[in-house]
């Protein structure tokens, strides 16, 4: 069994860890709990559904111990929407939302929880390591949910901090899942929770890094304007970004701006064959006018 | 004779050594109620600082702190911790343990906060009854064993 499902048997309520032993899924994707609802689980395409239930008190119970018993510590992440937990492994969750002028300030009776379980696959991102071992610039990795971008990240980090020299690299890390089990002794600097910005501006300030990832970028323009002002020091980005297709990905207005400025150079599309190697198409960045697909 | 007065000296030498154990047994439950006020002031200022999870916390409290708790290693939890007491503690304080742990880590920042400056002030209103009765329990054992420990010697001289 997979060593982040046999973590997650063991914060679950008793009925659904039982059945899910009981299964024993070859790679475990996602595993859904609803109180009162429908539990699935996703392994190796196939979808399961649970015969157990789980009530609101024992969901409650399960999160409690998702979050270490430290429900307060994960409170910024809780209000987004998840929790990141050991192991890069991402809990989605929703409840009853209370809001302060339209901003969730606390998320209380959670009602459902989203498990991710990611998987290493070794050797993934070559074309993306390709194309900053030529110095291009800030290369942009989109695909819709799902696909694998962290993933992809995460083994780009390993490639290139890694290799014979190693490329000193600064991880911004706000979601908690880049850093996940990432070796010790990669030649790389976490910024572990950091907003993008406010990371990169300290990485490039501080960190003399060769390379700066993040992951998800997009989310608002004032994200990616603080992005802009941090890049300006010739340093490499390379990020994520949830999108099917170029068109798509440049009709988000922060994204575009990203482009605009010069931050990205080539923009990589992944897919994932049946056989779940990864299929890239790369579309370089032509300031004022780019490329469609 | 010579033995007599010897005789005499040990009893004299264990009345007192009793008396100092048991001087040292009364004051334990105090030490640890002592010990728990500063371990949930400083689980307070971890949070009120960092937001720092509890396991953390724990692992970086001073062993000192720990060990006037009656806590043997380093707990990764609150329920790790109470169940590893000992001596277990006063049925009062115990209670006020069981109410935290039931409350910690369940809620954000601001609400765990006022939780610990409840149980804190619960636990710092217990100490000044429990330090006088404490004192009057070392006197009366004092008293107890040193003039029992005199009374036999008188007799065997």
């Amino acid at each position: 069994m997979d060593r982040n499902l046999r973590y997650i048997l063991g914060l679950l309520p008793h009925g659904i860890g039982s059945e899910l032993s009981g299964l024993d899924p070859p790679s475990a994707d996602e595993l859904r709990l609803r109180v009162g609802g429908a539990c699935t689980l996703l392994a190796g395409g196939k979808r399961y559904i649970l015969r157990s239930r789980v009530s609101r008190a024992e969901l409650s119970s399960a999160f409690i111990k998702m979050c270490g018993g430290s429900v307060y510590s994960h409170r910024d992440t809780i209000c987004r929407g998840f929790i990141a937990l050991p192991g890069g492994i991402r809990v989605g969750l929703c409840g009853s939302a209370v809001t302060e002028n339209e901003n969730i300030t606390a998320v209380a009776d959670i009602s459902s929880l989203c498990v991710r379980i990611p998987h290493d696959i070794k050797g993934v991102g070559e074309p993306v390591c390709r194309l900053l071992r030529e110095k291009s610039g800030g290369v942009l990795v989109y695909s819709p949910p799902g696909v694998g971008k962290t993933t992809l990240l995460r083994s780009v980090i390993i490639r290139l901090g890694s290799a014979s020299p190693p490329t000193d690299i600064a991880v911004i890390d706000t979601r908690g899942e880049l850093g996940a089990s990432l070796p010790a002794y990669l030649s790389v600097d976490l910024l572990s929770g950091y907003p993008r910005g406010a990371g990169i501006e300290s990485a490039t300030r501080t960190l003399s890094p060769k390379l700066i990832v993040c992951d998800e970028i997009g989310g608002s323009t004032s994200e990616c304007q603080s992005i802009i002002e941090a890049n300006n020091c010739g340093v490499p980005l390379l990020a994520s970004a949830h999108a099917s297709s170029v068109a798509e990905l440049l009709h988000r207005p922060g994204i575009a701006m990203l482009c605009e400025a010069g931050v990205f150079s080539n923009l990589v599309g992944i897919k994932r064959s049946t056989g779940h190697d990864y299929l890239y198409s790369v579309t370089p960045v032509v300031r004022e006018k780019t490329l469609c697909k | 004779m010579q033995i007599r007065i010897v005789g005499c000296l040990l009893i004299l030498a264990a009345g007192t050594v009793t008396a100092l154990i048991l001087r040292r047994e009364a004051t334990a439950r105090l030490t640890q109620l002592d010990g728990f006020i500063s371990l949930l002031r400083y689980i307070r200022a971890c949070i009120a600082s960092y937001n720092t999870p509890i396991d953390r916390i724990l692992a970086s409290c001073d062993a000192e702190i720990l060990k006037k708790c009656g806590v043997k290693g380093v707990p990764k939890d609150i329920d790790t911790l109470r169940a590893s007491l000992d001596p277990r503690p006063e049925a009062e304080v115990a209670s006020t343990l069981s109410s935290f742990a039931s409350e910690f880590g369940t809620g954000f920042r601001d609400e765990q906060l006022r939780s610990l400056d409840y149980h804190i002030s619960r636990l710092e209103s217990l100490r000044a009854p429990m330090a006088d009765s404490t004192e009057k329990r070392k006197r009366l054992v004092t008293a107890l064993c040193l003039s029992g420990a005199a009374a036999i010697a008188i007799f065997l001289i």
